[in-house]
């Protein structure tokens, strides 16, 4: 008998076991890891966002992610009151306007620290707020009447402006009127976006980029009791389907941008949706000098030809409202009774029979490929369309090269949604009336008497003559409608039932100084 | 050895030279102005003009290239327009958890298939065989991102048993945390592995020495493992290799559906809003990565087959 092990000889090796070769590539695995560690704390929220942040300087800033979590680690002199339609103290406890309204001078709150234990003066202020109104920073359009801000003395500043300001309070309610240290600013130079110091409610924990935000508590902050949770992860999940599952399985306590197909599951699985609804508007622009867009009566019959019901509850699952006006439903003198535009098949015909085209033409629209919610809108128009002898063509062109052709003007219709970035009506008013700025949102829409009352509604300080001036400003809109409103599109949020004080703003916004968790 | 690995490593830089200029082209060829899709909706003419100007785009297309390679070869790669961070600090710190990723990703495609490919190959043409045969065909047909959806939700949301993505507070954590995606993956592989498997060892079974080794009276255990195992991984590790490579480019689905923060999901958001010095570094990196997963392919093919040698 020959003995097989003595005479074929085999040599034993790690790497000749395939049980070897792969606890070798799990050891790998283990040492491959090097991600930072971080601290576990008694009470931690954790949200789940479709993007990252970008900057903590709000003077750059573009991109929503990144207003939100400024808007908790910074303060501004006011802020918007619960209810939405008006400000209330924050940084600053009082202001007078000049009689003339060319300024404005704000008492600061005092004893107030940063986050670092150092205090806030009135040249932090008079820094933050002069880089804010800079015309070439992003948002220096907001503030543009205000010419210089002065520290007037250690617990007071100016606002100088070159007319009176009627949107003042409402843009510096917003991020883009954020306070923050101006030596911490000069300390970081370029870098100074990365690392934030404000008197906000929390503080910058660690940013790892892509992955998560998170913050702690600001101990040196200065309303007694708050914040009541320690402590906020933003994490980044790009995908709206894996946002929600999160949220389901318990893993992470807020999300943002729920499908409006699965609130109605999500609801009767017990956790609690927060909609926003009057923050964007769904709308089309017409260009003007394509024929015969340049007419009203061909303009407002199209307006009136939108099923809108019928968008909200077959494409927004019954999450969104119909529009009746250009504005939000949320900004500020918004008026849903300035004759809106409804929709009505017999006032379509009879508008078309009074112009050059009464038997309808062909038209077409130019939409973002990929998007299929702004596809399935345009065909609901256009089976309306129609009815009054309108065919509508749609032409699909990817995102970038859309903006561009619109830019260009070049464009037929073009379709998008509009948020607002304040309460205040003058920034969307401005951007779709005023043909020196853009051609009125590249419409080309020019009626001297909207641009008239639009000068006149920003200076006018009297809240009560000024909703009238901007209730005629929507009744002209509906009258000539170079741009057609379909619904308010909601910015959708969910909780998981445990999540108490999660109550985001008419823009969107939200804070987490009264959240709780049980 | 040394020297045949040496040899290999240099020629990464001729191919780097043509993956540089084939992404510096594509990248263009993408419709749409990029400071328009940084911009987006507020894309006034002047903002354009002036980002335009920042990215250094207002250059002729062969100058754009130059810079860049003038700027590579001293190792920087710019920042990201968007993040305002280096590029190659942004990127490299991802690496470890794309690797980490891929790397599980093959050990659960390896702990599936070596049993499943054994077990069909030593019961070949067997009820067995075709019930194995059937559902990994079955699995490879569905995509992964899918996949990863119904994974998520039976063993995150249903039964609770693994997190979803993201990454955890320690290492031994994140690993926790990368278990769903890696099982996606790894589940998905699994059927190329299992036929590349049963294929080779059937050919090894029908070997003469195989033969000679049962009628010498080898041990069913020393007969698999020595015998069987070792010379059907041959041709085996190559199929590996192979799918490393391909798996590399394959987690960059995956990580955005699990929000996982590798090279990856950086990637889809660069190429979204046009951020070109991501994107050209990404490339070059994953580039890197795949000609580093063939050679030690090569390698390894040496240990298990002694009759390998290294030629440079």
């Amino acid at each position: 008998m020959i003995d097989g092990q003595s005479r074929i000889p085999v040599r034993h090796s790690a790497l000749r076991s395939p049980l070897a070769l792969a606890a070798l590539a799990l050891v790998a695995v283990l040492t491959a890891l090097a991600t930072p560690s971080y601290a576990a704390d008694p009470v931690t929220i954790t949200m789940a966002r479709n993007a990252d942040m970008l900057t903590f300087d709000p003077a750059v800033t573009e991109d929503d992610p990144s207003i939100f979590v400024e808007l908790q680690v910074y303060d501004r002199l006011v802020k918007l009151n619960a209810s939405n339609n008006g400000v209330e103290p924050e940084l600053a406890t009082a202001w007078t306007v000049a009689p003339d309204g060319l300024s404005a001078t704000f008492t600061l709150r005092q004893g107030i620290k940063f986050s670092d234990g150092s205090p806030l003066t009135a040249e932090d202020v008079a820094f933050s707020l002069t880089r804010a109104i800079d015309p070439k920073g992003s948002w220096g359009f907001l503030f543009s009447p205000i010419k210089s801000v002065t520290k007037v003395d250690d617990k007071t500043v100016r606002l100088n402006m070159s007319e009176p300001f009627a949107p003042l309070l409402p843009a510096l309610s917003t991020f883009a009127g954020s306070v923050y240290s101006k030596a911490n600013f000069e300390k970081w130079g370029k870098d100074a976006g990365q690392h934030p110091l404000g008197t906000g409610a929390y503080v910058l924990e660690s940013w790892q980029k892509g992955a998560q935000v998170a913050l702690t508590k600001n101990t040196n902050y200065w309303q007694p009791g708050k914040p009541k949770v320690d402590r906020i992860v933003f994490r980044v999940v790009g995908d709206d389907n894996s946002r929600v599952l999160l949220l389901q399985s318990g893993q992470v306590d807020i999300i943002d941008f729920v499908p409006p197909n699965q609130v109605q599951p999500m609801m009767s699985a017990g956790q609690k949706i927060q909609k926003v609804e009057g923050t964007a508007i769904l709308r089309y622009t017409l260009n003007e000098t394509v024929k015969p867009l340049d007419e009203a009566n061909v303009r407002c019959a199209m307006a009136h030809t939108i099923d809108r019901a019928a968008v909200a509850k077959n494409i927004f699952f019954g999450q969104a409202v119909v529009a009746r006006s250009l504005l939000p439903s949320s900004t500020l003198y918004h008026d849903p009774n300035a004759d809106p535009v409804t929709f009505d098949i017999a006032k379509a015909k009879a508008l078309l029979a009074k112009s050059s085209v009464p038997n309808g033409f062909t038209v077409s629209a130019h939409l973002p490929a990929g998007n299929q919610t702004y596809q399935d809108v345009a065909q609901i128009w256009a089976a309306g369309l129609k009815q009054i002898g309108i065919t509508l063509k749609p032409e699909l062109l990817e995102q970038t090269t859309l903006i561009q052709m619109r830019n260009a003007e070049k464009y037929t219709i073009y379709n998008a949604a509009w948020t607002n970035d304040t309460p205040d009506p003058d920034e969307l008013l401005g951007v779709a009336l005023d043909f020196s700025s853009q051609h009125a949102a590249h419409t080309f829409y020019n009626n001297p008497k909207a641009k008239e009352l639009l000068l006149q509604q920003r200076r006018e300080l009297d809240p009560k003559k000024r909703q009238a001036l901007v209730t005629e400003l929507q009744r002209i809109v509906n009258q000539d409608c170079p741009q057609i409103y379909v619904v308010h599109v909601p910015r959708i949020y969910a909780t998981t039932g445990s999540i108490s004080g999660f109550s985001p703003n008419s823009q969107g916004k939200y804070s987490f100084e009264d959240v709780t968790k049980k | 050895m040394i020297r045949y690995a040496a040899g290999r490593v240099l020629q990464i830089v001729p191919v780097l030279f043509g993956v540089s200029i084939v992404v510096f082209l594509l990248i263009r060829l993408i419709p749409g102005n990029p400071a328009v899709a940084i911009l987006g909706e507020r894309a006034t003419p002047e903002l354009v003009e002036r980002v335009k100007n920042q990215l250094g785009l207002d250059l002729p297309i062969w100058r754009q290239y130059l810079h860049f390679l003038g700027n590579a070869s001293r190792l920087d790669f710019g920042p990201s327009y968007f993040y305002k961070q280096e590029v190659s600090t942004l990127t490299l710190e991802r690496i470890p958890i794309t690797l980490s990723l891929v790397a599980y990703a093959m050990v659960i495609g390896l702990v599936i298939a070596v049993p499943f490919g054994t077990w069909a190959a030593t019961r070949r043409e067997g009820p067995a065989d075709h019930v194995i045969r059937l559902v990994f065909t079955g699995v490879i047909g569905i995509p992964t991102f899918w996949m990863g959806i119904i994974l998520a939700l039976l063993l995150s949301v249903r039964w609770k048993l693994l997190p979803l993505g993201g990454v955890g507070t320690s290492r031994l954590d994140t690993l926790w945390h990368l278990t769903l995606p890696a099982l996606t993956i790894g589940l998905h592989v699994s059927p190329i592995l299992v036929r590349a498997l049963r294929s080779s060892l059937i050919e090894v079974m029908s070997s003469d020495y195989v033969t000679t080794g049962v009628a010498m009276g080898l041990r069913p255990v020393t007969r698999f493992f020595s015998y069987l195992l070792r010379n059907g991984l041959t041709p085996f590790v190559s199929t590996v290799g192979l799918n490393i490579g391909w798996l590399i480019g394959g987690t960059i689905i995956i990580e955005q559906v699990f929000g996982v923060p590798g090279v990856g999901s950086l990637l889809i958001t660069s190429i979204l809003t046009r951020d070109y010095s991501i994107i050209q570094f990404v490339a070059l990196v994953l580039a890197v990565l795949v000609i580093l997963v063939n050679l030690l392919t090569d390698l390894t093919y040496a240990l298990l087959d002694p009759r390998v040698s290294f030629r440079a």
